[in-house]
């Protein structure tokens, strides 16, 4: 497939083309309509609101870091989004679309990349955006001391990069790179300033600089993160409706980790966006004159518990399948989310291209089959109904964060589980603490969500050198792993499909992966907040268009 | 004294012990404290419930039915359900079998460390007495509460580090008590004999000064029993204490705060639980106080 030159290469180069007559008579027209007409169409061209104001928005997870290669946690990426900048963007269509990047090419090979990336931005400090940012932000990613979670494992094969000039990068890959475009596109990859990295060095995660349309002005922690308007800020986006600075000047992400006070918050106005509605109360909400429910199937990984498989007793494959049998998921989706999610068969969401549909064809919610398996293995009820195999009791744990839903969940999950003579015990406690013994390997359950446009994501959690990182079920299988590499360098879109169905369905015949539902993200937004647009994940909001209805 | 003058005089039979007419005295003024009585019934009650939990109850605190999702009070379930389609009746008796030992066993604790601190502060008096009252003072500038969450954070969470929370940080206040009523008496010219007599310390503090402060402590104890499972509840309610499934009247309180819009049952009726029991201990410690006064002054 040839990846090549964007369609939109053209409408950038506008400066470099000849302009015919037709076009200059064209264009004087316009001018001299502009400045006859010119104070009501600026006005209306500003936006239906005011050219002011502010928005706030609260999360319901904290963040640890704002410095894009450390990042880890959605709120921290949704903060990202408006601080820094991508070389490309995705569309609604997963099509590869310019920001910092104004085009490319890709050797015969696949393994060169040549970006030309665009003039005139510079970053909020001031220094100019050229290739040694580009270079610096991308080489500083596979720096062990910049501890990079989730940007080492987008980077792919990357190796380096040779700055041709300073509009022109080459980046070398040891291996072709598919999903490319999907996984540059996240701001965890967003240039940032190496004067400013270099100023702060391991402070850069308090004071993150970046070109996009919104500046770092303070981050109090636990507490929020103040963003303000760039004001030379220049457009780079192609998706958005509208161009110049964007409209409010001021966005504050809070971080309100309880449910109902999220809500309170947000139907008192103290809060003009919230995330994560918890579906029982969207359902008033929907009635609610105050507020209205922005609902959205992003996709990505649905919501699962990753199993174990190397601490026992899910190490054994048929508490594993078990677990699989036991576990009456339409219940979890009901208890979670009001059962508006739909239920999930496998590791990927049912929204995403890459999507499996056999995996469905393995389990169905069938406790005595589940019972049936265990006995077979040579797992026999004990006498406090806890199944026991040469001398060791089938007890599993999870640690959890502290959200009730979360906690419901797997109190149901842990009757399910005791019906076929499984013990589970449940430990709450902070989700970092919770999310260290998952990478530890010390958790049975570990439950995870994630978003993104390419089945790519799999090898996040399903590679063996994610171990010790995502891959919290320490699931290590050569065939996967092989595949999941294979499925990263080829480019020809019909044989990635072919090698991760193949991939789903080894995840789940190994039962490494237990899949809740596809979470469908429930946000609300106050009456009068318009100009939300989500990305192509569907589930990061970009504040650049939003504005107040006046 | 009105207790002489009420014995009769009889040469040839022994006089009732002053333990007996103490005793006698002290029944009949409880018994004339109707919310006493009352307090003390509901307590007596409540405990009965919960002893008898297993055979009372009508379901399992444990049993999910996950096809009574969210259900009001019927007849089935005359409390309602909560978010597993457990039956909220069972889990409030159940949870009495946890809230009310946590409570008894925090104050059995402070009891003991109690009488030990206050013992040695009161008795020996000079260094050990400044010692162990500054650092008393230090812990009861905290509220008790935040005194609590901070023993919790370190010990983690359960159910046994909540009564061990709950109880340490009580000690301040029985040692205080204790204190004070062993050094009204360690002047005594009984004390004084017994020393004479060649009693060890030890003895003399066990068995001629502490029985002193029974009394009062027993007044406090039985307050401080409703303090502990308020106390208690709170630790639970945020996420501190029993850990899921286990019912504790203030971790149910937690759960049902998420559905209290839709199912208000869930949080209700553990609510009524808690206040029921500790208005009851409440009156029956008001009681007790009342009817030993005699005895304090």
């Amino acid at each position: 497939m040839d990846w090549g030159q964007p369609e939109w290469d053209h409408r950038h180069a506008l400066l470099e083309r000849p302009i015919s007559r037709r076009q200059m008579l064209k264009s004087a027209a316009a001018l001299g309509a502009a400045s006859v007409f010119g104070p009501v169409v600026s006005a209306r061209a500003q936006g239906p609101g005011k050219p002011s104001g502010k928005v706030t928005a609260a999360m319901y997870v904290d963040i640890t870091s704002l410095d894009p290669g450390a990042t880890v946690y959605i709120p921290g990426i949704l903060i990202l989004k408006s601080l820094v900048e991508t070389l490309v963007e995705l569309d609604d269509k997963g099509n590869p679309r310019p920001r910092l990047a104004t085009n490319w090419k890709a050797s015969p090979d696949g393994k060169v990349w040549t970006f030309r990336l665009r003039e005139g931005v510079r970053f909020h400090d001031g220094t100019p955006f050229d290739a040694e940012a580009v270079k610096f932000t991308f080489d500083r990613i596979l720096d062990p001391a910049t501890k990079s979670q989730t940007g080492a494992s987008l980077i792919g094969p990357y190796k380096a990069s040779e700055v041709v000039d300073p509009q022109t990068i080459k980046m070398t890959f040891s291996d072709p790179y598919a999903p490319i475009f999907a996984n540059f596109s996240n701001p965890v990859l967003g240039i940032v300033s190496p004067s400013a990295v270099k100023k702060y060095g391991a402070d850069f995660g308090e004071h993150p600089i970046g070109t996009g349309p919104y500046m770092f002005k303070e981050w109090v922690h636990g507490d929020h993160v103040t963003l303000t308007r760039y004001d030379k800020y220049v457009n780079t986006s192609t998706l958005v409706h509208h161009k110049g600075l964007p409209y409010l000047d001021t966005v504050v992400v809070r971080f309100i980790l309880d449910h109902q006070t999220r809500l309170a918050a947000l139907l008192a106005g103290e809060i003009d966006f919230m995330f994560n509605v918890p579906a029982l109360d969207s359902v008033n909400l929907r009635h609610d004159p105050r507020a209205r429910v922005v609902q959205t199937m992003f996709t990505g990984c649905p919501t699962v518990q990753h199993v174990n498989r190397q601490l026992p007793p899910t190490n054994d494959l048929a508490v594993a399948k078990a677990i699989q049998f036991a576990v009456n998921r339409d219940v979890i989706a009901k208890i979670g989310t009001q059962s508006v999610s739909p239920v999930a068969w496998g590791p990927l969401k049912s929204s995403n291209w890459g999507y499996n549909p056999q995996v469905k064809t393995l389990y169905r919610f069938d406790p005595e089959k589940a019972k049936q398996l265990l006995t077979e293995a040579g797992w026999v009820p004990g006498p406090n109904g806890i199944r026991v195999k040469n001398g060791q009791e089938a007890k599993l744990v999870s640690a959890t964060k502290d959200d009730k839903l979360v906690i419901s969940e797997l109190e149901a999950m842990q009757g399910m589980l005791r019906a076929v003579g499984l013990d589970l015990e449940i430990k709450v406690m902070a989700l970092a603490a919770s999310e260290e013994l998952a990478r530890q390997g010390k958790n049975s359950l570990s439950r995870t969500n994630w978003w993104g446009t390419d089945p790519d994501i799999l090898t996040t959690f399903y590679h063996s050198k994610s171990i010790g990182g995502w891959n919290f079920g320490y699931f290590k299988n050569d065939e996967v792993d092989r595949l999941l590499d294979t499925g990263r360098a080829t480019l020809e879109p019909k044989k990635r499909l072919e090698i991760y169905n193949r991939v789903q369905m080894l995840i789940m015949e190994q039962a490494a992966v237990l899949p809740l539902y596809d979470w469908v993200a429930i946000n609300a937004a106050r009456t009068g907040l318009q100009g939300i647009r989500f990305d192509a994940t569907k589930y990061y909001p970009e504040w650049y268009d939003v504005t107040w209805k006046s | 004294m009105s207790a002489h003058a009420a014995a009769k005089v009889d040469d040839r039979a022994p006089l009732p012990s002053k333990r007996a007419r103490r005793v006698a005295a002290f029944y009949r003024l409880f018994a004339r404290n109707r919310s006493a009585v009352t307090g003390g019934v509901i307590v007596a009650l409540v405990v009965l419930i919960t002893v008898l939990a297993p055979m009372i109850a009508p379901y399992s605190y444990n049993q999910q039915d996950f096809t009574q999702y969210l259900t009001p009070p019927s007849r089935a379930h005359l409390l309602g359900t909560d978010e597993q389609g457990r039956d909220i009746l069972s889990r409030v008796i159940y949870g009495g079998r946890l809230s009310l030992p946590i409570g008894i066993i925090a104050v059995a604790i402070a009891t003991v460390f109690g009488f030990l601190f206050g013992a040695l502060a009161g008795y020996f008096g000079s260094w050990v007495d400044a010692v162990v009252m500054r650092w008393m003072d230090v812990m009861l500038a905290f509220p008790t509460i935040l005194l609590a969450l901070a023993v919790i954070t370190i010990l983690g969470p359960g159910v046994i580090n909540v009564m061990i929370a709950v109880g340490i940080s009580s000690i301040p206040f029985y040692t205080r008590v204790v204190r004070s009523s062993v050094l009204t008496v360690k002047h005594m010219e009984y004390v004084t004999a017994a020393r004479a007599v060649g009693c060890s310390e030890v003895r003399i503090v066990a068995r001629h000064v502490l029985p002193n402060s029974f009394a009062p402590v027993m007044v406090l104890a039985t307050t401080g029993t409703a303090a502990a499972i308020i106390t208690s509840a709170a630790l639970s309610f945020v996420g501190l204490g029993a850990q899921p499934p286990i019912p504790e009247w203030g971790s149910m309180l937690n759960t049902g705060r998420d559905y209290l819009r839709h199912a208000p049952w869930m949080t209700t009726f553990p609510g009524l639980a808690i206040v029921v029991t500790v208005v009851a201990i409440n009156l029956l410690g008001d009681g007790l106080r009342d009817a030993l006064d005699p005895r304090l002054s």
